[in-house]
């Protein structure tokens, strides 16, 4: 891990000597991280695809092994299933499940320092419904950010689509939100429609 | 519920930094530490090296920080005890996010109750400055899922205001109106604040060399309203601090304990619970809380109340089923059965944000859920501020962080616990004004209590209830 000290100013504001007058220095590490995702890696992989990207969810039908039996469906997937420590079954979101906005909060003003130049960011928890007539709700809602043009308008229960990123990252970030029927200037930029998921 | 505590702990004495503050220079994480530490012996007027070979002879040592990336140092309680002339002894570090010290706390609690120590010293530190305040809120949303929620605009503040709003979408309309939470968020805003200035040591005390005048001194309502939203609906000032400091407890068997001080405080219970980190993949189950059992018994004896939480999606978004998880073990250990804002005087509790306080008064049974506000939007103001450290829920009611909190006082995450395990024993010693150099605060012959610490959005929460031991 490279470590590299260099005096600091001690005019900055940080800096009130009290009985003993302190040294301070200006430290700057640098860290690189060989990340796998592991049993994940299906639904990261499905968020990269761009034009053909997949939202991907996993399924565990061993009802009799479940807390309050019934099928129980993942997003974010997992590999292995919480309650009854099977594996799960990997599906496909298909075009016609309906998303909608659960709760959200947007920042404003402060954000982490990665997000700092891209504010106002919005993020909502948003639940999947699969068509049919069950209509079977997700068992999870998944985060995401959205891009609307006006946030103070956005609220629990608006419809949403998935955008993604033409040149994905491998981030849980390549899927972006916009709001059912957002002509595709209103889409973030970098951003495209999938075949799979109809704006 | 299983759970009993094997032998009586007491907390003995307390200490903590001389001042909390957003940047201190001047002080290593271990010297805060010593400062904490040596108040704390001190207390118990014992010679440092007579209560060194207590803890070596009978005792241990249990040392909290959260994050290791805010110093850079790892092993940093190896440096602590070093600092501290703690060596040769048993002693672990604990670690849960923002219930860090708290669980710290509850640790030597469980040292001492299995038999394994008669003496303990928990302390817990954190340095916070050392980073840029953009670079330390990133490094507390890595205790988010760093695959999944991290990179969607991965922030804290967003991540509670996220969960005010589902409060909000649940309750506004039903049991209270928007107008009336954002009343109560003010003035809960205003409260733990304007309570920090009749504490020198708080990090937002005007009387705190360590202060800066812009983020120093007393509020008004209005005040919190003109902060700037931080994350919808959150204002900059209903947010906590980031803080520099150190904080210590020593706690002792029955029997030490009464040769050690005149003013042991008992613990009564001890509770810890947890829930997912994706708040995204909490339960949102129409009548959860009955269905699963959570209800306290006071609330059980209340058909009206059953009745509304079978008809309450739970726990969603919008509260912390961990934190009732470990109030009702807590609440079962101390044999509490009535209504927990009556049967305490005194709470310090995780105002993280001040959302969090409405939260975790229904978490604790003390209000049903969404009605919390009520407690608070009914504090009369006078030229925007609410009395200071007021009593919450009328003349049966109790008081709520006379410290300050981690609004007013200081959040440093590995400390906050320990520090609110301090609180509340120096208000049971009747010691607020020699300790903080003003009596206004000092609640009046406290006899029961309970301290709360959470980490994450509510992924871990700690509940300790005390009893006055004299």
């Amino acid at each position: 891990m490279p470590v590299e000290d260099k005096p600091l100013d001690p005019g900055d504001k940080a800096y009130r000597p009290a009985k003993t007058e302190v040294l301070i220095v200006h430290r700057q590490v640098r860290i690189g991280y060989k990340k796998s995702y592991g049993g994940m890696s299906p639904y990261i992989k499905g968020i990269m695809g761009g034009g053909d990207a997949r939202l991907l969810y996993t399924v565990c039908e061993n009802a009799g092994g479940h807390d309050r039996g019934g099928i129980l469906r993942f997003q974010v997937p997992r590999a292995d299933c919480p309650e009854c420590y099977g594996r799960t079954r990997w599906e496909q979101l298909p075009d016609g499940a309906r998303f909608y906005v659960n709760t959200l909060s947007t920042a404003v003003e402060l954000a982490g320092i990665s997000f700092m130049d891209q504010l106002p960011v919005t993020v909502a928890w948003i639940s999947a419904v699969l068509p049919g007539p069950e209509g079977a709700e997700l068992d999870t809602l998944t985060a995401g950010m959205v891009r609307v043009e006006d946030y103070t308008r956005l609220k629990k229960g608006d419809e949403l689509r998935p955008v993604f990123r033409h040149s994905p990252r491998a981030s849980a970030s390549d899927a972006m939100w916009v709001l059912k029927g957002t002509p595709k200037e209103g889409w973030p930029e970098g951003y495209v429609q999938s075949k799979n998921y109809r704006v | 519920m299983a759970g009993s505590l094997q032998r009586k702990v007491a907390l003995v004495s307390g200490g903590k930094v001389d001042y909390f503050a957003k940047a201190n220079p001047d002080l290593l994480f271990f010297e805060m530490a010593m400062q904490a530490a040596r108040e704390a012996v001190a207390d118990l007027g014992l010679q440092p090296k007579e209560f060194r070979r207590l803890i070596r002879e009978r005792g241990g040592i249990v040392i909290t920080h959260f994050a290791d990336h805010f110093a850079g140092q790892l092993l940093g309680e190896a440096l602590t005890r070093d600092y501290l002339g703690l060596n040769p002894a048993e002693a672990c570090r604990v670690i849960g996010g923002g219930a860090t010290g708290g669980l710290g706390v509850q640790a030597a609690m469980e040292k001492i109750a299995s038999g394994r120590a008669d003496i303990v010293i928990a302390i817990g530190y954190e340095k916070m400055s050392e980073v840029d305040t953009f670079q330390g809120n990133e490094f507390i949303a890595l205790a988010s899922d760093t695959v999944t929620d991290f990179p969607n605009g991965g922030y804290y503040p967003l991540y509670y205001a996220a969960m005010a709003q589902s409060y909000l979408d649940t309750f506004v309309g039903r049991t209270v109106s928007a107008g009336e939470i954002r009343d109560a968020f003010s003035k809960i805003a205003v409260m733990m604040r304007n309570n920090a200035q009749f504490n020198r040591r708080a990090q937002t005390s005007r009387e705190n060399p360590y202060s800066t005048a812009s983020t120093s001194g007393f509020i008004a309502v209005d005040d919190v309203v003109k902060s700037g939203i931080v994350a919808t609906p959150s204002y900059r000032l209903d947010c906590c601090l980031m803080t520099d400091g150190a904080s210590a407890v020593v706690l002792a068997c029955e029997e030490l304990a009464r040769q050690l001080t005149d003013q042991p405080v008992y613990v009564t219970g001890i509770g810890n619970g947890t829930d997912c980190m994706r708040t995204g993949e909490r339960p949102r189950t129409v009548g959860g809380l009955v269905a699963d059992g959570l209800l306290f018994p006071h609330e059980r004896e209340d058909p009206a109340l059953v009745e509304y939480y079978r008809q309450l999606e739970y726990p969603g978004l919008h509260s912390f089923r961990a934190g009732r998880w470990a109030a009702r073990k807590a609440y079962e250990m101390a044999g509490i059965r009535g209504n927990p804002l009556e049967y305490f005087d005194l709470i310090e509790i995780h105002d993280a944000f001040v959302i969090s306080v409405v939260q975790t008064l229904e978490d604790l049974g003390m209000a049903p859920y969404g009605h919390a506000c009520k407690l608070f939007s009914a504090l009369p103001l006078a030229d925007g501020r609410v009395p200071i450290n007021p009593r919450i829920g009328g003349e049966k009611g109790l008081y709520v962080n006379p410290s300050g909190g981690l609004i007013g006082q200081m959040h440093a995450v590995g400390a906050t616990g320990n520090t609110q395990a301090v609180d509340v024993l120096w208000q049971m010693q009747g010691k607020i004004k020699e300790k903080y150099g003003h009596a206004e605060t000092q609640v009046p012959g406290p006899k029961t209590a309970l301290f709360h610490s959470h980490a994450g959005t509510g992924s871990d929460i700690t509940v300790t209830t005390v009893e006055r031991g004299w």
